[in-house]
């Protein structure tokens, strides 16, 4: 990290050199800035370096600084974020027709539809697990969907306190209730785990449950993908760097750093490191339905499709990095610790749980310390572009 | 938080009694602790315009900076578990100072001037007896002469009530260690209290413990009427909605707000400061990215903005705006109209290069 660090701090000074001589367009540079109207501004331009830019560029000549952030910030939501919140809300939408027959009429082969229909929406969930901003930040959203890690054991408790009441189960009901009995995690310990949903007994209000959890997912799934479809309210803030949510361009690109970073760091420490440290299998994400590794997968793709799908004429934060940042070496980094991370994670044959608890072997040390290394990189991008990704929000008094 | 109309007026008499204090184009309008992206941590002197006065190192992380009464120089307080003071004087760094806490106490990272000008009372952590002391310093050596205990654990912020007599402290109420620096080591018992203490005795007179289970009153600012706005700090579920700012008047009360932004402050206020004038105050909320503006009179929450990671905020009495600051090297000057009424910052944003705003900032 410290080597990273000085890398970084070199990069930047010379960034500041090449700034000072040629009028370069970082974000940081002598002197005070007033902070003004966002989107198109000009400051200056950028005047080449050592990668991207050029007229042979897929990309096209290099804009702003201001103007490259939106190219960026505009390819995110229409390529990714706003698309996997449509899988998402799709696949949520499948899962809750599949409830209903669950319920409809119980067998082994509606519960084993039912369960792929959960690893479905699960796998679309995962795929933008890491937008920890925006209306998912809100009103506890991303909690709802999926509160993890549970180390207290809420989702037990809490599915358990509603299976035992007796007022009647609805959607209305699960929205305003704790966070565990809600989510994803809920329906994966009702349909894994404690089952029994053609009990003649205790069937029914399981059936009520889950049909409710089914439906309270689909209602948030369809209110993010309203506001991050074009033209919707955060769609709109986030790709002009306006509106109630963000300041200016350097606000929505510290922004998706810091989540990112987040990312890369929960998928190391929570997801990984945890279980791995102290072999418990029931801190793995999804363990009750051992899709812990097919989350992790889901995970590195969608990192990948961030920071660099291969595509050249698509803007992802890795052009971000080098036409603006005037770094390959930053680029290069991420993109090994992410190929480090996707050919570990490949070559696991075995689930995680069986891994965790010993009876498996599989490298997850090496996508573990990958994502340990990208959170690092994220901080040094930030460093790089003069951004602060946390000071007094991460450690305050 | 800012009392600057209390300590200019206190501040001009001494200076008169000394025969003459620095000009006041010599004397930073605004100072605040912070830090570089290389880790080096300052006192950082502004000019009103924001123009930088002095960036001085310093060798630990400051929290609150006060200007002394002589007017010609203040003092940094080292953040939790600080182990030291700083004495800046602003027109001869050689004469700057480092004092350490005595053995077996720290710095909570705040303090006040008496009212006559002549100790500086510190917030510190008596932590072998688990133990929060409001240790009496002589203003000019910065030695201890006496001590009181400060009516809880964990004293953070304090400030005199408008007649000068009574010092109100805000009791975190959790206990730490410096062997464990940043653990909180009673997060399952802790109980907050503003406690009242004797200005000239430092005796007990009234102490008031949080309403909210699990929630630290840390920071403070009184209005002039004798009001006090509190910001807290929740150690509960993640998930929990609390309210986080209360008012002070005959017993703690909330205030009216939705559920949703009491969410976006994310359990947590770094700095309030009240504009007694507008019966309104700022509370700062930096890790949901948000600024809180409260309504005194009505009780209720006028308007949350968004500024990233932002943290310091004080009153400029003199020019009727808040100066607001942020990790991110911002400061922002706001009418409480804007404040009240806007939905974004943009255009008022100022930002000072490499410079990460600690939690607090003061203005003279």
């Amino acid at each position: 990290m410290k080597i990273k660090t000085l890398i970084a701090t070199f990069m930047l000074l010379s960034s500041l050199i090449v700034a000072g001589c040629g009028g370069g367009g970082g974000s940081s540079g002598g002197g005070n800035t007033t902070g003004g109207d966002t989107g198109g501004g000009s400051d200056g331009g950028n005047s080449g370096g050592d990668s991207g830019g050029g007229a042979t560029d897929p990309l096209g000549a290099v804009g702003t600084k201001e103007q490259e952030a939106v190219r960026l910030f505009t390819a995110l939501a229409d390529d990714i974020i706003g698309p996997d919140y449509a899988g998402f809300q799709t696949a949520v939408g499948d899962m809750q027709t599949l409830l209903g027959g669950l319920c409809a009429t119980p067998s082994t082969a509606s519960l084993s539809e039912a369960q792929q229909a959960w690893r479905d929406a699960m796998d679309g969930w995962q795929r933008v697990q890491g937008v920890r901003f925006g209306p998912v930040d809100a009103d506890n959203v991303y909690f709802r969907i999926q509160f993890f890690p549970d180390n207290n054991d809420a989702v037990l408790n809490n599915v358990g306190q509603v299976l035992a009441a007796t007022d009647p189960v609805n959607e209305a009901l699960i929205a305003g209730s704790a966070v565990g009995a809600q989510g994803l995690p809920a329906l994966e310990y009702l349909l894994f785990e404690l089952q029994g949903l053609d009990d003649p007994t205790d069937g029914p209000r399981r059936c009520d449950l889950v049909n409710a959890i089914g439906a309270n997912l689909a209602t948030m799934a369809a209110d993010l993908v309203s506001q991050w479809q074009q033209g919707g309210a955060f769609y709109t803030d986030f790709v002009n760097a306006s509106g109630t949510s963000f300041i200016d361009v350097d606000d929505v690109l510290t922004t998706l750093l810091e989540a990112l970073a987040l990312q890369a760091e929960s998928i190391g420490d929570q997801k990984l490191r945890d279980a791995i440290a102290n072999g418990e299998v029931d801190q793995l994400e999804s363990y009750r339905a051992e899709h812990s590794l097919a989350n992790l997968r889901q995970n590195i793709a969608a990192y990948a499709d961030w920071m660099d799908d291969s595509e050249d004429a698509t803007y992802r934060v890795a052009d971000y990095v080098q036409r603006v940042l005037e770094s390959d070496t930053l680029a290069d980094q991420v993109a090994q610790e992410i190929t480090a991370a996707d050919t570990a994670a490949d070559s696991i044959t075995a689930t995680l749980e069986d891994i965790v608890a010993g009876q498996a072997t599989g490298d997850i040390e090496s996508v573990r310390l990958a994502f340990q290394n990208l959170a690092d990189l994220m901080v040094d991008i930030a460093v790089a572009a003069g951004l602060e990704l946390g000071f007094n929000n991460q450690d305050g008094d | 938080m800012s009392t600057a109309s209390r300590r200019e007026i206190l501040a001009g008499g001494l200076c008169l009694a000394l025969g003459g204090c620095l000009p006041s184009a010599q004397r930073p309008a605004i100072v605040s602790a912070a830090t570089d992206p290389n880790g080096q941590h300052y006192v950082v002197g502004l000019a009103a315009d924001g123009a930088e006065v002095f960036r001085r190192p310093v060798a630990f992380r400051g929290h609150q900076f006060l200007y002394a009464p002589d007017g010609q120089s203040g003092v940094m307080i080292g953040r939790r578990p600080g182990r030291y003071l700083y004495r800046l004087d602003f027109r001869h760094p050689q004469r700057d100072r480092m004092i350490r806490s005595q053995a077996g106490r720290h710095f909570y990272g705040h303090a006040v001037f008496s009212p006559d000008g002549q100790f500086l009372l510190t917030a510190e952590n008596d932590y072998a007896a688990a133990r929060g002391v409001i240790v009496i310093r002589d203003a000019w050596s910065l030695q201890p002469v006496h001590e009181w205990d400060s009516g809880g654990l964990g004293p953070h912020e304090m400030a005199w009530l408008p007649d000068s007599r009574v010092l109100v402290v805000a009791n975190g109420g959790l206990q730490t260690h410096p062997a464990q620096p940043r653990k909180k080591l009673n997060l399952d018992s802790f109980v907050s209290n503003l406690a009242f203490l004797d200005g000239a005795t430092g005796g007990l007179l009234d102490k008031v413990e949080s309403p909210v289970p699990k929630a630290s009153m840390r920071h403070l600012d009184v209005h002039a009427d004798g009001r006090i706005v509190v910001g807290l700090q929740y150690e509960g579920a993640a998930t929990n909605t609390v309210p986080l700012v209360l008012l002070y008047d005959n017993g703690l009360h909330t205030f009216k707000s939705d559920s949703g932004a009491l969410a976006s402050m994310r359990q947590y206020v770094a700095s309030v400061s009240v504009a007694s004038g507008y019966d309104m105050a700022v509370a700062t909320c930096p890790r949901g990215h948000t600024l809180t503006v409260w309504d005194l009179q009505a009780r209720t929450l006028l308007n949350v903005l968004r500024l990233r990671d932002t943290g310091g905020v004080a009153w400029l009495d003199h020019s009727d705006h808040f100066l607001i600051s942020s990790g991110g090297g911002a400061l922002v000057r706001a009418t409480p109209q804007v404040l009240a009424t806007a939905g974004h910052l943009r255009g008022l944003v100022q930002r000072v290069p490499e410079t990460r705003w600690d939690n607090h900032i003061t203005v003279a």
